[in-house]
């Protein structure tokens, strides 16, 4: 009974608490941020993708970005993202994990060669991959031996990959080492006294504590790849052409703000679907497990 | 020039295309409340702002003109590096924040289809005669003042002693072996112009393009280009490594590469010109300093001047006359080799250039 | 498979040599560590029988904690032998030397759940589900953890946590499990209740367990016998009673017993006793039958709780009493002693009998309960 009467008086006095004024007061700021520079802009890009140059509403940006050279591109941006993400886990993984054991100062030395490519200027990039993959460059200098050399590794999906690959490795790198280090490393000694090999506590000790860290780097560089403009027009061909090409050349050539628009929200679907995905097979797998315990 | 692309593509990267939608909304926002104008009555001197696309011509243009015109006139030149839609929605919103616009002649008759421009009064502008400006660099809304082209550029030890002499030979990979290098949009107008010449149109009956024809030709190489560039810089990376024996390339950017000993040349034959010019926004705040400035650098002596700081060729034919020998034989604009090539049909291009684009990635993609 | 589950009680007494020494579980020999130069563990021997519950009782430092590692094999020792049931395993990496550890940070798998963490060695081992199954649920039963199965280990108590850990140590039936200060996070009352269910559910069980503390008092209540390590060096390795009654080091003394000490020098000996000669009393002090020459300068060792105050001249030596503290069933003294810059005797006696502070007393103490210790002066 008391909570019956006490419950309608609960929002009121929550208001009304000092405390809660404070509160609201200090939260002001970030509020009216958020509001002004990401809702804002956001709705606005919205309204634009949904305007008509009578300034109707009308679904036929979605249309265009949807059928014929934008939805392959749209496909490849998807693909691309996919390969990046999966390989710059893998290496990002082994990185991390070799970066983890480094003493701290070797370790400090290591990172800074994975992240100092993002320092460099896109054209002396272009420079280096070029003198690495080219058809006269290092690797396949190198491999001249091999049969079917030259191999292409530049100006195609191999080479857009490896570019943005590199390009998502510092993330991926932070990511995993941050949580690598968080791993209480007696937790594998404790697994090896209770006998187990070096497999077995890769596998069920060592990789399910790292799970979460590795969904979200991947998550990270499948959404950054999603967005990526410069690696894949630096080292791809048309073919590799990504969304993010076709907004700008939409903005910047045609003046095109509404089909721009109307790319930009389906790159925005497409990064919250990715959240999703992750969220839904996390939860999937320990639905899963939880069932195999009980 | 296209200096202002490689930064715009830095700022791009990594935000992603939303973030670019969402930045380039917010910078229209931004615009409309915004109240940086300048103005001349604020502080003590005069002031003009102009518009250009930075870099090392940016650097140019600070030393050749506006530094000079500054100790002429006292008026002092504020630089805006900054992207056309942007610009065009400022213009629009009426407060520009630029009063000179220096930029593509094609963009200047983009602006003013979208009345962003003001009617110029040519009376104001006295070097127009006294540079010989030619007659069809002047519109009623810019000023053309120089121009840059597209040519062939080629390894000189590829073809055994023989050079290219046209887009025949570009097209010719069995006469001149190696992989190409093309411009893809992002760099430039897609180079139908240059097909149709490879396939026999004379180049004085160039437009209206042949689309379809072009195209036709353009498979024809297609295997054969290993790389469309989106970058001025980059047609002379891929000579100098040897991933392509020829480009095409803008004229500009092949002389610090011979100076470097890089075995690489340029072929004027057919090369296709593209004028850059100065208009003044509407409604500009200091459209008297605007005009004194554009007056200033159509000077014969001036764009000579900046044709010595930076490998652009002036419009003026008078100004070639205060160049020496080598600096004049060094440029594409030179009198000398003006028969060469052809002038881009702006207005062609105006009405097809979206369709063209769209094209030539369904085309490329293949 | 081992059989499980039949609870096998040890006849093993507390406080006594076990009687079930059927073999030898471990035996250590002639380890030794060292790090730089320092000297981790110096030339450490014994054995251990099964069944037997041995603490290593040491300060930080003393080289207990890198003994047990270099049992457990986390750490490899410079020269020496260590063999598990007969079976040398020196030079074998952890996990297959088939011990048991439990740690003192716990170190239960956090992604796995409390049944799952305790099933952990025994999926490594094949054995089938089912049995799996029956062996978790009984370990956790045993250990009062029935029915927290489904639970992850952050939904436990530290207490619970460390119950866990040691049914994980101990579900695959080591011959040896090892316990690094396995009770050393939790707080007194937690520790004085595990202290307990620990050393029952090892009776029970008839486990052979190694466990190292720094607490005198829990390596007294658990183990049947107790290694006395100090820098590296094993002083006494002994039961409680002996280490307490009979210890063979002033350190052991001092460290378990908190011995008061007088310097002396031997006077005579008879049938059964030694005499001694107090340096600053000059009292005359009878202890048990020493074989030291007349003469030797010696240190008198006696614990606090044998020391008895008596009529003021029937002590070996008198003093006054500074302070006299109650502390529940004991009175707490401390006895200044005539005579010079003479320190401060503590004594610990039945409350009701004690002293009271400005009495003056005379000390004695049963001729059996003082020890003597060969030696320099004490300064």
């Amino acid at each position: 009974m008391a909570a019956l009467t006490a419950a309608p008086a609960r929002p009121r006095k929550l208001l009304a608490s000092r405390k809660t004024r404070v509160g609201i007061l200090y939260a002001l700021p970030v509020v009216v941020y958020l509001l002004v520079l990401f809702v804002y802009p956001i709705i606005s890009t919205l309204f634009l993708s949904l305007k008509n140059a009578d300034g109707s509403l009308t679904l036929h940006w979605y249309v265009d970005a949807l059928t014929g050279v934008n939805l392959s591109v749209l496909i490849t941006t998807l693909r691309i993202s996919a390969e990046t993400a999966l390989l710059s886990l893998v290496f990002g993984f082994i990185l991390a994990n070799a970066i983890s054991r480094l003493r701290p100062l070797w370790a400090g030395l290591a990172m800074l060669i994975v992240v100092v490519p993002h320092f460099i200027s896109a054209l002396v990039r272009t420079y280096g991959w070029i003198i690495l993959l080219g058809d006269k460059g290092l690797v396949n200098e190198t491999l001249a031996w091999a049969p079917g050399a030259p191999y292409h590794l530049l100006y195609n999906e191999l080479g857009v990959v490896i570019g943005t690959t590199s390009m998502m490795l510092p993330y991926t790198v932070l990511l995993l080492y941050g949580v690598m280090r968080g791993v209480d490393r007696g937790l594998l000694a404790a697994a090896a006294s209770m006998g187990a090999g070096r497999v077995t506590i890769f596998r069920r000790v060592y990789l399910p504590l790292v799970a979460p860290g590795l969904a979200s780097a991947g998550l990270l560089s499948f959404i950054l790849s999603l967005g990526y403009y410069i690696t894949p027009a630096l080292m791809g061909g048309p073919n590799q052409t990504m969304i993010a090409t076709l907004i700008n050349q939409q903005v910047t050539k045609e003046n095109q703000w509404n089909g721009a628009a109307a790319q930009g929200v389906l790159l925005l679907l497409l990064t919250l679907a990715g959240l999703l995905l992750v969220k839904l097979i996390s939860s999937l797998g320990a639905s899963a497990k939880k069932r195999s315990a009980s | 020039m296209k200096d202002a692309r490689i930064d715009r593509r830095l700022f791009l990267r990594g935000i992603g295309g939303v973030a670019a939608g969402v930045a380039a909304a917010t910078a229209l926002g931004a615009c409309g409340t915004g109240t940086s104008r300048v103005s001349s009555s604020g502080g003590g001197g005069k002031t003009v702002v102009v518009r250009d696309s930075g870099g090392s011509y940016g650097a140019a243009l600070q030393k050749a003109i506006y530094t000079p015109f500054t100790q002429e006139t006292g008026i002092s030149v504020k630089v805006l590096n900054l992207d056309n839609a942007p610009l065009l929605a400022q213009i629009k919103q009426g407060r520009p924040q630029c009063d000179l616009i220096n930029d593509s002649m094609m963009s200047h008759a983009k602006y003013a289809g979208q009345d962003a421009l003001e009617k110029l009064d040519r009376d104001r502008i006295t070097s127009l005669k006294s540079a010989k400006i030619p007659d069809n660099q002047i519109t009623d809304h810019a000023i053309g003042h120089s121009f840059y082209g597209q040519c062939i550029a080629y390894r000189t030890d590829a073809f055994g002693g023989r050079k290219p002499e046209s887009w025949a030979d570009f097209w010719d990979t069995k006469a001149f072996q190696g992989g190409r290098a093309m411009c893809s949009p992002d760099g430039d107008l897609p180079e139908l112009e240059f097909a149709l010449l490879a396939d026999g149109v004379p180049m004085d009956k160039l437009y209206p393009l042949d689309v379809d024809r072009a195209f036709k030709v353009l498979t024809r190489l297609r295997s054969e280009i290993k790389k469309f560039w989106d970058s001025g810089p980059l047609p002379g990376v891929l000579l100098s490594r040897q991933e392509v024996t020829m480009s095409t390339v803008w004229d500009g950017r092949i002389a610090d590469l011979q100076k470097q000993g890089v075995p690489v040349a340029r072929q004027l034959n057919g090369i296709r010109r593209q004028f850059s010019g100065y208009a003044i926004a509407k409604d500009a705040a200091n459209v008297d300093a605007a005009y004194q400035l554009m007056d200033f650098s159509l000077r014969a002596e001036v764009q000579a001047n900046l044709a010595k700081a930076f490998p652009s060729n002036p419009s003026s034919p008078v100004a070639y006359e205060k160049l020496t020998e080598d600096e004049r034989n060094a440029l594409a604009g030179a009198p000398q080799y003006y028969d060469k090539g052809f002038d881009t049909d702006i207005d062609w291009w105006l009405k097809n250039e979206a369709a063209v684009t769209q094209r030539w990635l369904e085309w490329a993609r293949g | 498979m081992a059989e499980f589950g039949v609870i096998t009680p040890s006849v093993a007494v507390v406080g006594g040599k076990p009687a079930t020494a059927t073999g030898k579980a471990l035996s250590v020999v002639a380890l030794r560590k060292t790090y730089g130069d320092i000297v981790a563990v110096d030339e450490a021997s014994m054995e251990i029988a099964a069944g037997e519950f041995v603490t290593f009782l040491g300060s930080s430092g003393s080289g207990k904690t890198t003994t047990l590692m270099m049992i457990a094999g986390f750490c490899e020792p410079d020269s020496g032998t260590i063999t598990v049931g007969g079976r040398d395993v020196t030079r074998l990496a952890p996990q297959k030397r088939n011990l048991g550890f439990v740690f003192q940070q716990y170190l239960l798998f956090p992604h796995m759940t409390v049944h799952d963490n305790v099933a952990f060695p025994l999926t490594l081992r094949g054995v089938p589900k089912d049995e799996i199954r029956r062996r978790v649920g009984e370990t956790l039963e045993i250990a009062g953890l029935s029915g927290f199965g489904g639970r992850k280990p952050r939904e436990l108590s530290g207490g619970q946590q460390q119950r866990v850990a040691l049914c994980r140590a101990l579900v695959y039936r080591p011959p040896v499990i090892l316990m690094d200060e396995p009770l050393g996070a939790l707080d007194k009352k937690l520790r004085d209740q595990l202290q307990v269910e620990i050393k029952t559910i090892q009776q029970e069980l008839g486990l052979t367990v190694i466990y190292v503390t720094h607490d005198q008092e829990e390596a007294l209540v658990m183990s049947d016998r107790i290694a006395v390590m100090r820098n590296g060096l094993v002083e006494q390795f002994d039961t409680p009673r002996e280490l307490f009654e009979r210890p063979k080091t002033p350190f052991v003394a001092d460290f378990l017993g908190a011995a008061n000490f007088l310097p002396g020098r031997i006077e005579q000996h008879t049938d059964e006793h030694t005499l001694v000669r107090l340096d600053r009393s000059g009292g005359l002090l009878k202890a048990r039958r020493h074989d030291l020459a007349s003469g030797t300068p010696v240190k008198v060792a006696v614990q606090p709780g044998r020391l008895r105050a008596c009529a003021i001249d029937d002590g070996f030596c008198s003093g006054t009493v500074e302070t006299a503290t109650y502390v529940g069933t004991l009175v707490r003294a401390g006895v200044r002693i005539d005579g010079g810059d003479a320190p401060l005797l503590r004594l610990e006696v039945p409350a009701g009998r004690g002293p009271v502070a400005g009495e003056r007393v005379g000390i004695t103490a049963d001729p059996d309960d003082v020890n003597l210790f060969a030696g320099e002066q004490e300064g």
